[in-house]
């Protein structure tokens, strides 16, 4: 009886372990309604990019911060997941950002994209004056 | 005593035959226990396992790709799409774009179906949604085995240009539009003392729609980075009084300018210019009507004399 109970918990220890290898890293749950605060950085970037060549291309600011508002975290429960930079302040993000890439040596034409919208957010910085257009 | 030995060990298998038999006997059902107790528990285990990982605990995603985004998010998504393709003319890098959004289909395919998403959930406003529209509209226009399901004719623009047009330089000098009943004559004086313009005239009377028919760049080293505007019905007579607005991205961010047809009789009673700043990208439109030029970039390099080049804007009013 006793060896009968010993198996038993054995099992049971090792289905758990299973279960857990399974559901955290072999399957894991698939969000399918993803919030855009929940896209990885290099999408977020790339997001912002593609907002500021429209920016560049209808020199409309409002409609460009309304695009980049679905980027913001805050309020949003599922976008809390402890990266270094949780997007808040649209404008920021976009000085932010631009510096990286300036400071990354990114393409130029790229930055100067970026700089046009971080300037019409007013946000121009000294070390974005010579790649402003 | 060392021979007897022998013949015991010889004769007992034979008697204790059932003894050594039993005990197999007794095993059989130990197994078939233990193999049914480890079944049920690990089948407790994974359950309990999963159960926890995907209801109470599940692993938190950070790297969402576009493919998992909401459809609200992907349709914004597609729609920075459509902007960076009107700027950078590069329908290979939209296409990739389109692809992250979704893998599986075809990306053109992809365009199109948010175009008429949009059309059917009546998010196009603005002049700007419309633009947004026209950039998705100009990634699949031509695409093979793309399908439509809603009428994206109403937002076309004839001789529309594509993102990055290759300007020839036809005539040095732009020719004014032939006025289809009237004629310059000295009585156009007389209406440039009447004509009601400014914020503060009467709305010209137009009962259908205005449509962007004409977007031509041309040089004009004499007079170069102008945009010359012409408002006209539908039989091609011009309108004075029609109030258009210039934008463009200045260096304190939006900026925009208001004027009004009918200032230049002399030139035409629908005529209207705006000069350019070289490097600068502009954007027409006639905000009472709602129609909105493409992209109008005031280029240095696309005139052989190195003259900022010009624009000549065609709107005409549909009654369809």
């Amino acid at each position: 009886m006793r060896n009968y109970l010993l198996t038993g918990i054995i099992t049971i220890a090792l289905g758990i372990g299973v279960g857990v290898y399974v559901g955290w890293v072999q399957y894991p749950v698939e969000y399918r309604n993803s919030y855009m605060c929940q896209l990885s950085d290099s999408y977020q970037e790339e997001y912002t990019l593609m907002v500021a060549r429209g920016y560049r291309e209808d020199g409309d600011l409002n409609k460009a911060l309304d695009r980049l508002q679905p980027l913001r975290a805050v309020g949003v429960p599922e976008c809390d997941d402890g990266r270094s930079y949780q997007i808040d302040n649209i404008p920021e993000w976009v000085q932010v950002l631009t510096e990286r890439y300036i400071s990354q040596g990114a393409d130029p034409a790229l930055i100067r994209d970026l700089v046009a919208l971080a300037e019409g957010f007013g946000r121009l910085t000294p070390i974005m004056e010579s790649f402003r257009s | 005593m060392s021979e007897i030995k022998p013949n015991l060990k010889t004769e007992q298998p034979n008697a204790d035959e059932d003894l050594i038999y039993e005990p197999g006997v007794r095993q059989k059902p130990h197994t078939a226990v233990y193999v049914v107790i480890s079944i049920i528990g690990l089948a407790i285990g994974l359950g309990v396992g999963l159960f926890y990982t995907w209801q109470v605990d599940p692993v938190i995603e950070r790297n969402t790709g576009p493919d998992k985004l909401r459809e609200e998010d992907q349709i914004n998504y597609v729609i920075a799409v459509g902007l960076d393709y009107a700027y950078t003319g590069n329908l290979d890098r939209a296409y990739n774009l389109l692809a992250q959004v979704e893998p599986s289909g075809d990306p053109f395919q992809l365009a199109a179906d948010t175009v008429c998403t949009l059309t059917r959930q009546g998010r196009i406003q603005t002049s700007a949604d419309i633009q947004a529209i026209r950039n998705l509209i100009a990634i699949f226009q031509g695409q093979p085995d793309v399908q439509t399901n809603c009428d994206i004719g109403v937002f076309s623009i004839s001789n529309t240009p594509t993102p990055t047009p290759q300007v020839t330089l036809p005539t040095p000098t732009p020719t004014t539009p032939p006025i289809a009943t009237k004629t310059a004559t000295p009585e156009v004086t007389i209406v440039q003392e009447t004509i009601p313009v400014g914020p503060d005239a009467t709305q010209p009377s137009i009962a259908g729609e205005m449509e962007v028919v004409q977007q031509r760049p041309f040089c004009d080293a004499a007079n170069p980075g102008m945009i010359h505007i012409y408002v006209q019905e539908e039989t091609s007579i011009q309108i004075p009084g029609v109030a258009i607005e210039v934008r463009w991205a200045g260096v304190g961010g939006q900026q925009s300018q208001v004027f009004y047809t009918g200032l230049k009789p002399e030139i035409g009673l629908g005529y209207a210019d705006f000069k350019m700043e070289p490097g600068v990208t502009y954007i027409v439109s006639l905000p009472d009507y709602g129609a909105t030029t493409e992209r109008l970039e005031a280029r240095t390099d696309g005139c052989e004399s190195g003259a900022v080049i010009s624009y000549e804007i065609y709107f005409r009013e549909t009654t369809d």
